[in-house]
């Protein structure tokens, strides 16, 4: 534990009801900060945004926690709050969808082990529209089904499967051309 | 050195970029979609700054009451209205007393009228009956 977190080893108060159910703001936070943090990142492409973002839905947290009743309320409302926090975010930045073209590398530094593939794959996602960009975040990095999507989401889930897919199919046409166009390339330098 | 792994490479050469993204996308997603850890010391930001929330909530709030109570119009206004509602207050209760004193004093004479009529009743007895003893004597 750093010298920092040593100060906060106290827990900060909470109410009755969420002391009751063992709900610890500071272990909270310790516990999903990866799951919100990365839900943010996946979906803004943006570090130091979803880092603001991730920060103000713990701090929401923190203010609403002894209206929650467990430990899955948390996790739900976590994943909720987050997702509807991101969505308004591109609603208020930009246009929703972005042509690939356009789409910006992530902003974000690849992985050691992001392979070219992956890299493209993270910029064919960024290009799909808010919605069902998040729903791809949501099952493949939350492994949560459509009818969990659905309920985090407010929506109903045949939409959610349809958004879903859709998107698989989007995003495989488009790395299908991003590979051609790259073994292509190679096949002109290499040709040369 | 592993001999499988010419193989593999012999094997996706020979696939079309289609077959390739098909077989893989999924798994790929899984992988470009892992969690990943928040930056370092974020979790002290955040509880710093809960802390310097609330604190400045409950100062805020302890600011506003002392703010309140600074305005000499509403401490004006407040002493009127607590003295508007203890004279309201004592008026009731006297009327009150006396509401009750009068109803006690109404039982008493009701009470004498009863005694009275009693009375006057057996005296009415009384001399109706020497009456009726004299007219048969």
């Amino acid at each position: 534990m750093t010298p920092a977190l040593a100060n906060f080893a106290k827990p900060l108060p909470l109410s009755a009801a969420a002391d009751r159910a063992g709900l610890e703001f500071s272990g909270l936070l310790r516990q999903h900060q990866a799951m919100v943090f990365s839900i943010a990142l996946r979906f803004l492409r943006d570090r130091s945004a979803a880092e603001d973002l991730a920060q103000e839905v713990f701090l929401q947290l923190h203010h609403t926690l002894d209206s929650l009743a467990s430990a899955e309320h948390v996790t739900f409302w976590l994943r909720r709050v987050t997702s509807h926090r991101c969505l308004d975010a591109v609603r208020r930045k930009r246009p929703e969808t972005v042509p690939l073209e356009d789409s910006p590398e992530p902003a974000a530094p690849a992985r050691e082990r992001d392979g070219m593939l992956e890299a493209r794959l993270w910029q064919a996602i960024g290009s799909l529209p808010a919605a069902p960009r998040m729903i791809v975040v949501l099952h493949y990095q939350e492994e949560l089904t459509a009818e969990e999507i659905a309920q985090t989401l407010t929506m109903p889930a045949a939409t959610v499967r349809s958004h879903l897919r859709r998107s698989l199919l989007l995003l495989r046409e488009k790395l299908t051309r991003m590979t051609e166009s790259k073994l292509k390339q190679e096949s002109t330098g290499g040709s040369q | 050195m592993n001999p499988e792994l010419p193989q593999q490479e012999l094997r996706r050469n020979e696939m079309t970029a289609p077959e390739i993204a098909d077989i893989s996308l999924d798994a790929l997603l899984r992988r470009t979609l892992q969690r990943e850890d928040a930056p370092a010391g974020f979790a002290e930001r955040v509880l710093a700054e809960a802390t310097r929330r609330q604190a400045g909530a409950s100062s805020a709030s302890a600011s506003a009451r002392r703010r309140t109570f600074a305005m000499p119009g509403l401490r004006f206004a407040a002493a009127a209205a607590v003295l508007v509602a203890a004279s309201v207050g004592v008026r009731y209760h006297a009327e009150q007393q006396e509401r009750a004193q009068g109803e006690a004093a109404r039982n008493k004479v009701m009470l004498a009228l009863r005694i009275t009529s009693n009375k006057l009743h057996q005296v009415q007895m009384h001399v109706s009956q020497m009456s009726t003893d004299d007219s048969t004597n």
